[in-house]
């Protein structure tokens, strides 16, 4: 009987490779392959920072990760950081909201006022460069669908960093707070 | 099946569709703009030449530099030496084209937007930006026409 069973079960290297049941092992990494597939592709971004305009919340060569689902599931919050696409989602750009949709926003000499009230921004720990937005002066009311969003690194003069209101169908993902 | 899946990968390498076609134009343009460093003169103009080549006369260019600065080029020349004096310039820099996508195909033009990305050039900073682009057919090839910047950001 000890010596039936023994001829049966598979060889030792074959366990090792491909497991008692290939059929099943075969099976379960389709099913790790698709899960793997699947968070990448609709749950995390995996990104890379580079540059400087989110100093000194977040250094250049530093690795995150942001969550796509978070952002369907919760619109925006003021405070989030956003993944920004260009033309697809390979290289993203990442910045702060600041300003919500319907919101009344100006900078004036790098104080942000929402809706007249100045916006307190503790993450900013940094002496701020005199931005004014608008230019023109007055106050830019936000449409529907778009978010005024700045990195976090107001040291840069305003010429050179890039920010602005972003459309709300460009947004990828959320960084976790 | 195999048979099946042969004739449609031969016939797809051979004629392929023509957003495929606009996408290897635009590959071929940011490969041609991009130099080593260690390039001799002649290796540098077959180089410009292979981008000029990659554009229509009436090639026109409009890029958002930084601090709000615009550049701009108009003409196939132009792009020859524009491409010549960045690369005396710079010495290596590096161009790819990432997310091409193609808008929209009708009859001898085309649209595409894509982001490019820079590296060299003295900086050791990763620029990227996105562009739109108009592309024509002349001939069998796909032919640059237009490329504008992209506002990500509304001010």
């Amino acid at each position: 009987m000890g010596h039936k069973e023994n001829s049966s079960s598979p060889p030792w290297w074959q366990v090792v490779a491909v497991g008692r049941n290939p059929t099943v092992t075969f099976f379960r990494l389709l099913l790790l392959v698709a899960i793997t597939f699947g968070v990448f592709q609709y749950v995390i971004v995996p990104i890379r920072v580079t540059g400087i305009s989110m100093e000194s919340t977040y250094r250049d060569g530093q690795r995150l990760y942001l969550n796509r689902l978070s952002l369907r599931m919760h619109p925006p919050q003021r405070g989030d950081i956003l993944g920004i696409q260009m033309s697809g989602s390979s290289v993203l750009l990442l910045k702060r909201v600041i300003g919500l949709p319907g919101e009344r926003v100006a900078i004036r000499k790098g104080q942000v006022y929402i809706n007249g009230d100045s916006l307190d921004e503790p993450y900013l720990n940094q002496p701020v460069t005199p931005w004014n937005y608008p230019t023109h002066g007055g106050e830019r009311v936000l449409e529907a669908n778009k978010y005024l969003m700045i990195g976090d690194n107001r040291t840069m003069p305003q010429d050179l960093h890039e920010w602005g209101l972003i459309d709300g169908d460009r947004l990828v993902g959320r960084l976790r707070r | 099946m195999f048979l099946a899946a042969g004739l449609f990968s031969g016939f797809w390498w051979l004629f392929p569709p023509g957003s495929v076609r606009v996408r290897q134009t635009l590959q071929e343009a940011a490969a041609a703009a991009s130099f080593a460093g260690n390039e001799g003169d002649l290796g540098r103009l077959i180089k410009a030449s292979t981008l000029a080549a990659l554009c229509t006369e009436g090639f026109h260019i409009r890029i958002d530099l930084l601090g709000g600065i615009m550049g701009q080029l108009d003409g196939r020349d132009r792009v020859r030496g524009a491409a010549l004096e960045a690369a005396a310039v710079c010495g290596k820099v590096s161009f790819r084209i990432l997310d091409a996508k193609v808008k929209w195909i009708r009859g001898t033009e085309s649209s595409a937007n894509f982001t490019l990305t820079m590296e060299g050039c003295g900086s050791r900073d990763f620029n990227a930006q996105e562009f739109q682009a108009t592309l024509k057919k002349i001939g069998r090839r796909w032919l640059i026409d237009r490329i504008e910047s992209v506002h990500v950001f509304e001010k």
